[in-house]
């Protein structure tokens, strides 16, 4: 099982890395932290699943690079661009926000699991709340991963999608 | 099939493309004409000052050898010629061929070979040669005006890294400072206002940021004061130690590479490349000290504070902190990373045209990366020069760092205050010009007192009788001391620092330079030192 992380925090990156590796030792890891070099893996490399970060840079950040344009929703532009290239590969959405900032206005965590599960029914597969002072957020990922293993035909989109658009 | 995220993998793949659109539009467009000048103005502005903060940052640690040579050459040439003397009397000494041939088996694989070569030299002749070198090595190391020592202080332990890495969590309003009575670290009251807890929260939230912040400038301080200094009995920790006995090779590389007609001059470019050998290894182990141990100290500091968090606030309160932790994280690492490139390896800078305007832009950016929010409004007033030289650009931009540095922390206005600047040129010798830079800054209300008009004065005083070079290389209270550096190697360069009544700081720079004309435009050709000496 080839899994993709997805994300800008080096240290969430590797906290994620590490339950995951602990949980499924036989899986090939690949990490990537930006929009741009998260959507090139996708493309290049067709993992089997997709742990994806909310808030993503558009270029991976390093001592010459800012990131370009700080996206909130990085992660959906991901999303967007999957379903643009029809690739459909179930992805969990793992944030460490419980609001995120649109504009004026601030969407909740449970607002952004309705939209996800409206526009991207077909490969959304869940989101977790990160939160590394507690473990809970490790249980219920595992569960999804394991529920995504063990029905992969429904994980890749057999299923009816639930989009309305 | 060619999709954006393909096309453009950085953020300056897409302001070059832009460049391009711009030029295409202006053609396509000439009623607009103006606007697209305007937008290829701001981008090549923006790239300009990209670059010129890629080249300060890998001119971070520096050593003046123009500097270095010139006081071996008073120092050291006799013993070199009777090392040389030695040598044509053919006492011990590995030959060039026979060092060639080890290098070339080990990069084979050999590792036999070498064997001689990682051993401390211990034939006769060889003990001078290793004395004349350690003292190079010494100057190199320690002198307080060209030293690397010298540089690390000025370019990285004073203000830069701590600003650096202090930074990201200032904006966010994530660290507090110490109280100036009794140093503990405030409240930080201007995140709960922004937040608006319930008050019975606020003395968890207050006390686990107080720990954190705490936790945070100990890291930074263990970097500046301990670590990234050069190891010696007071510095115990310092990473930066070159001992011959752990890398032989430097030393052998710079015998092997002496013959009989060798000149000191060529005697010296080699000593620098052994010491280079050496201190290449070093620049690694503090690149990777930084990546990883920083890294993970930074990482435990954040756990700890969002346990302390999660333990003294609700769940709604932990989660907009959490949220508020999760923006900053990405931002202090790729600040650690930055900071860590300062110590990559580098080769040395090709020599690029930029006019005084763009170093005066790129020295304010350097400033506001190490202070965030800091935004002076400056009038300038420079004449239309150029700097040619790698040297000269990284002196002034220590130079500018050092004033509005000083402004940042002292005027009394921490998020804009105001600043003129006057940079001219006057005559003096054919070839050289002396540059003249003059910065007036605000003195806020409240800001001037006797205590600090007396610090000043002792400062002045600390300039003139010599006195600064005991304090240049330490940190804290000593950004103007540092300038006298820039002005010490000649009676006719100058600096000049002082309060006009009580609401105007200033700072007056006199320095000598050697000029050269490139397409009708002068350009600063040498860093100061080179210009006064040659």
């Amino acid at each position: 099982m080839k899994v993709l992380i997805v994300e800008d925090d080096e240290f969430k990156q590797r906290r994620i890395a590490q339950i995951v590796r602990e949980a499924y030792p036989d899986i090939e890891l690949s990490l990537e932290r930006s929009v741009n070099s998260g959507l090139s893996a996708i493309v290049e490399r067709r993992p089997d699943i997709i742990l994806l970060d909310m808030s993503l840079t558009t270029f991976d950040v390093g001592p010459r690079e800012s990131g370009g344009r700080p996206q909130n929703f990085g992660g959906l532009e991901i999303l967007r661009h999957m379903e643009r290239l029809q690739i459909v590969i179930p992805v969990i959405v793992i944030t460490q926000h419980e609001r995120f900032a649109a504009g004026r206005k601030e969407i909740h965590l449970a607002a952004v699991h309705k939209e996800l599960e409206e526009e991207h029914g077909q490969v959304f597969k869940g989101l977790v709340y990160y939160n590394s002072a507690k473990g809970s957020w490790e249980k219920i990922l595992r569960t999804l991963i394991n529920k995504i293993r063990d029905k992969p035909e429904e994980a890749n989109g057999r299923k009816n999608s639930r989009r309305r658009r | 099939m060619a999709v954006s995220f393909d096309a453009f993998t950085t953020s300056r793949d897409t302001l070059e493309e832009r460049i391009k659109i711009c030029s295409l539009l202006a053609d396509l467009d000439p009623e607009n004409g103006s606007a697209y000048a305007e937008e290829l103005k701001n981008i090549t502005t923006q790239l300009t000052i990209q670059d010129g903060l890629r080249d300060v940052d890998r001119s971070r640690v520096h050593v003046d050898t123009e500097a270095v040579t010139r006081w071996a050459e008073r120092h050291l040439t006799e013993d070199f010629l009777r090392y040389r003397d030695l040598l044509k009397a053919h006492i011990g000494f590995g030959s060039l061929e026979e060092f060639q041939t080890a290098m070339r088996r080990l990069g084979e694989g050999d590792r036999s070979s070498v064997e001689q070569f990682l051993h401390y030299p211990e034939q006769e002749g060889d003990d001078l040669l290793i004395d004349t070198f350690e003292e190079i090595k010494r100057e190199y190391l320690l002198n307080p005006d060209y030293g690397l020592d010298a540089y690390l202080s000025m370019r990285i332990r004073h203000g830069s890294l701590a600003g650096h890495l202090r930074g990201p969590l200032e904006e966010r309003d994530f660290i507090v400072t110490k109280d100036d009575n009794d140093s503990n670290y405030r409240e930080n009251t201007a995140l709960t206002n922004r937040l608006h807890p319930p008050p019975w929260e606020l003395p968890g939230i207050f006390n686990a940021f107080r720990e954190f912040s705490k936790r945070y400038d100990e890291i930074i301080e263990d970097l500046t004061k301990n670590r990234l200094q050069i190891r010696r009995a007071e510095k115990p920790l310092g990473m930066f130690s070159l001992p011959l006995e752990l890398n032989p090779l430097s030393i052998h590389y710079v015998r092997s590479h002496i013959h009989e007609t060798t000149t000191f001059s060529e005697f010296l470019d080699l000593a620098f490349g052994g010491i280079e050998i050496l201190l290449h290894q070093c620049l690694i182990a503090v690149r990777d000290y930084i990546v990883t141990t920083v890294k993970q100290q930074v990482e435990s500091a954040f756990e700890t504070l969002r346990v302390s968090l999660s333990i003294d606030t609700s769940v709604s309160t932990y989660g907009r902190l959490n949220s508020e932790i999760a923006d900053a994280i990405p931002e202090v690492q790729a600040a650690i990373g930055r900071i860590a490139e300062w110590f990559e390896p580098v080769e040395k800078q090709q020599v690029k045209l930029r006019t005084f305007e763009d170093v005066v832009e790129i020295g304010i950016a350097v400033t506001r990366l190490a202070h965030r929010g800091f935004s002076p409004k400056i009038e300038k007033d420079i004449e239309v020069i150029g700097v040619r030289s790698a040297v000269a650009l990284s002196e002034f931009n220590d130079i500018f760092f050092t004033i509005l540095d000083n402004v940042h922390a002292h005027s009394g206005n921490k998020v804009s205050p105001w600043v003129k600047l006057r940079v001219w040129t006057e005559p003096f010798d054919t070839g050289k010009r002396v540059l003249r830079i003059r910065v007036e800054s605000e003195v806020a209300e409240g800001a001037y007192s006797d205590t600090a008009a007396d610090k000043l004065s002792r400062i002045r005083r600390q300039m003139e009788s010599g006195e600064y070079r005991k304090h240049v290389n330490l940190e804290g209270g000593t950004g103007l001391l540092k300038l006298k550096r820039y002005t010490s190697l000649d009676e006719l360069q100058k600096v000049t620092v002082d309060f006009i009544g009580h609401n105007v700081f200033f700072v007056e720079l006199r320095l000598l330079f050697k000029f050269v004309r490139v397409a009708q435009t002068d350009y600063i050709s040498h860093g100061p030192y080179e210009g006064t000496n040659s």
